[in-house]
């Protein structure tokens, strides 16, 4: 760790705001964008990101340096997510359901995006069609794939975020792959569409 | 390796996670099997388009709602930190209160008492004394220690009972038995002695011997233990009583030996005039005598069995009356003539009594100085102690009504934010 990040550190445990900013700002866009990955939604990646941070700052005097700051950054933001979904888990909704509201019932309007040149579109498409899957991933698999495909942490990093053994990392990964891969294959041939 | 092996080994095989053999019978197979190659393939396009994710952009007012929340979270916590301060504060507060209360309490609440009883007591003195003196004569034996107040009003005490035993001289002076001189009259004399010994055996037995040379007896003595303060070197500390009586001439004579032989804490002085009552009953007597003299007479003359049956009748009735008089004499001659005195002992270890005050130098002072702070101390603690034991209940009280007021003002704070 470099000693400017360490400095950083105990200059947070004594409560210097300024220098926890200076702190997470190279971490804040990464943590973001895994929780709006592992929330769907951005208001919630906002809050509950922040919330990580804030959990991050009142917890700052704990931390022994044993680990990489930012293994340990980024599990927090993990956790507070998967508790945040855990708490939230009733509250689930489905896009096939009707959003209820007091005037009577709207249909849920998904994006529309027919208007791209063909070739474009077709890829467009297929990208869409692959971060559609994911979130069709359940929670465990999709954190799996967000951390391991789209944020590119290494096993070992992966396996300090998520607090488990290398093992459970290989093997999670795995499957979370292969059901991903069923996912698209079976969105494809509903659409009729080829991975290009 | 098969084709369900392989499957299983795509993701491994991508990450560059499998060992060196593994390695390569997994590209052994993805040449040999062109169903595996098609699914190694799809694999590869999958993660390449999830890999090609853009980042989001942070919203626009992250880091400014993020200071925002930090900042409000600083102020939370500091607000803790005060809070417990506070706390902290309040309950030292509390404790020194409650401890400095109950050192009072035991210090100087008995003088208190004490000096309040007195200050009853002074304006009645001639009407009903003897209550208020058996009154704080309790209360001192009660009280183990004494300190100077206490002495003072000690010496009340002991000023008030000579005035009271000169107001009854004069009172029977006045009421007028014409002989002036005491030796004609029967006064019945008792007193009481609370005496607080260092010495109790020395105490007890120069009492008794003393009795025994005035031609004196003890009609009843004993001993016991008390209190649950034990001396220095572990024993016990007793109480003694000891019932006396002493020839009328020597009564005065005792009570200044007894007195002296400890520290005087109360005493009791009592002088009951039976002059009349004697003067009446030995009349009395006279009478009967004069009536059995005559009813002998009678019981001569008697003619028939029935007359002397009912003179000696009334013969046996004047005799038993004489008899019963006589003794009421006897009883009285003898409580005239023995004094009773009562004395209660009670052991008391002496503070200062480790320092032998052969040479009052400045060590020496030091010394008893330093000793007898450490006494004071060690009675101090164990006065607190016992104060703090007492008032338990009402501190388990307070702590749950402060632990529930606690929690519902925390709970309103949460509620407000």
């Amino acid at each position: 760790m470099a000693d400017n990040e360490r400095k950083l550190i105990k200059k947070c445990a004594k409560g210097d705001l300024d220098a926890f900013e200076d702190l997470i700002s190279k971490y804040e866009k990464k943590a973001y964008n895994i929780a709006l990955k592992i929330l769907k939604n951005p208001e919630d990646a906002m809050d509950i990101s922040q919330e990580a941070f804030i959990k991050v700052y009142k917890s700052i005097k704990k931390f022994k340096f044993q680990s990489s700051f930012s293994t340990w950054l980024y599990r927090i933001v993990t956790n507070t997510c998967m508790d945040f979904l855990r708490k939230n888990k009733l509250q689930v909704y489905s896009l096939d359901n009707p959003i209820k509201t007091d005037d009577g019932e709207i249909e849920r309007e998904v994006k529309d995006n027919s208007n791209s040149t063909e070739e474009m579109y077709e890829k467009k498409m297929t990208k869409e069609l692959v971060h559609q899957s994911i979130d069709k991933l359940d929670e465990i698999h999709r954190v799996a794939i967000i951390l391991r495909d789209i944020e590119g942490f290494s096993y070992q990093e992966i396996s300090e975020i998520l607090g488990c053994t290398m093992g459970t990392v290989k093997s999670r990964i795995s499957r979370a792959r292969s059901s991903l891969k069923e996912i698209i294959l079976e969105e494809m041939e509903q659409n009729d569409i080829s991975i290009v | 390796m098969d084709c369900r092996d392989f499957d299983e080994k795509i993701s491994l095989y991508i990450d560059n996670q499998l060992d060196n053999i593994e390695k390569k019978e997994f590209e052994l197979h993805l040449l040999e099997c062109d169903e595996c190659r098609k699914e190694y393939d799809e694999m590869i396009k999958i993660l390449k388009f999830t890999g090609e994710t853009e980042e989001e952009e942070l919203p626009e007012n992250y880091k400014l709602s993020l200071r925002s929340k930090l900042e409000k979270e600083k102020k939370k916590e500091k607000s803790k930190v005060l809070n417990w301060r506070v706390l902290s504060t309040v309950a030292a507060a509390l404790f020194v209160v409650v401890v400095s209360y109950g050192f009072i309490i035991n210090n100087f609440g008995i003088n208190n008492i004490n000096q309040q009883s007195m200050d009853d007591a002074a304006p009645e003195i001639g009407k009903d004394y003897s209550g208020d003196v058996g009154n704080s004569q309790e209360q001192m034996n009660k009280s183990m220690k004494f300190t100077a107040k206490a002495k003072d009003s000690q010496n009340m005490t002991l000023t008030s009972d000579k005035d009271l035993a000169n107001g009854e001289f004069t009172e029977s002076l006045r009421n007028g038995d014409l002989s002036i001189e005491n030796a004609g009259k029967k006064i019945i004399k008792s007193g009481q002695i609370n005496l607080e010994s260092t010495e109790f055996d020395v105490t007890y037995d120069s009492i008794i011997n003393n009795v025994k040379n005035n031609n004196g007896y003890i009609e009843s003595s004993g001993t016991s233990f008390y209190g649950h303060i034990k001396a220095d070197d572990g024993e016990q500390l007793r109480s003694g009583n000891v019932f006396l009586r002493v020839p009328e001439e020597k009564f005065y004579s005792t009570l200044d030996f007894i007195k002296s032989l400890g520290e005087v804490k109360s005493q009791q002085l009592n002088e009951r005039d039976i002059s009349e009552s004697y003067l009446d009953t030995e009349n009395y007597i006279k009478n009967l005598e004069v009536q059995e003299k005559r009813l002998r007479e009678i019981l001569e003359k008697a003619n028939n069995v029935d007359e002397i049956l009912r003179v000696e009748n009334e013969l046996r009735r004047v005799r038993t009356e004489i008899d019963n008089n006589n003794q009421t004499l006897k009883n009285w001659d003898s409580l005239v003539n023995y004094s009773s005195i009562t004395v209660n002992i009670l052991e008391v270890k002496d503070e200062n009594q480790v320092i032998k005050l052969d040479d009052e130098g400045l060590l020496l002072k030091g010394k008893k100085g330093f000793i007898s702070t450490i006494n004071k101390l060690i009675n101090f603690v164990e006065n607190t102690l016992v104060f703090l034991m007492t008032i338990a209940p009402v501190l388990i009280i307070i702590a749950i009504i402060l632990i529930l007021a606690l929690i519902f003002i925390r709970r309103h704070l949460k509620q407000k934010q």
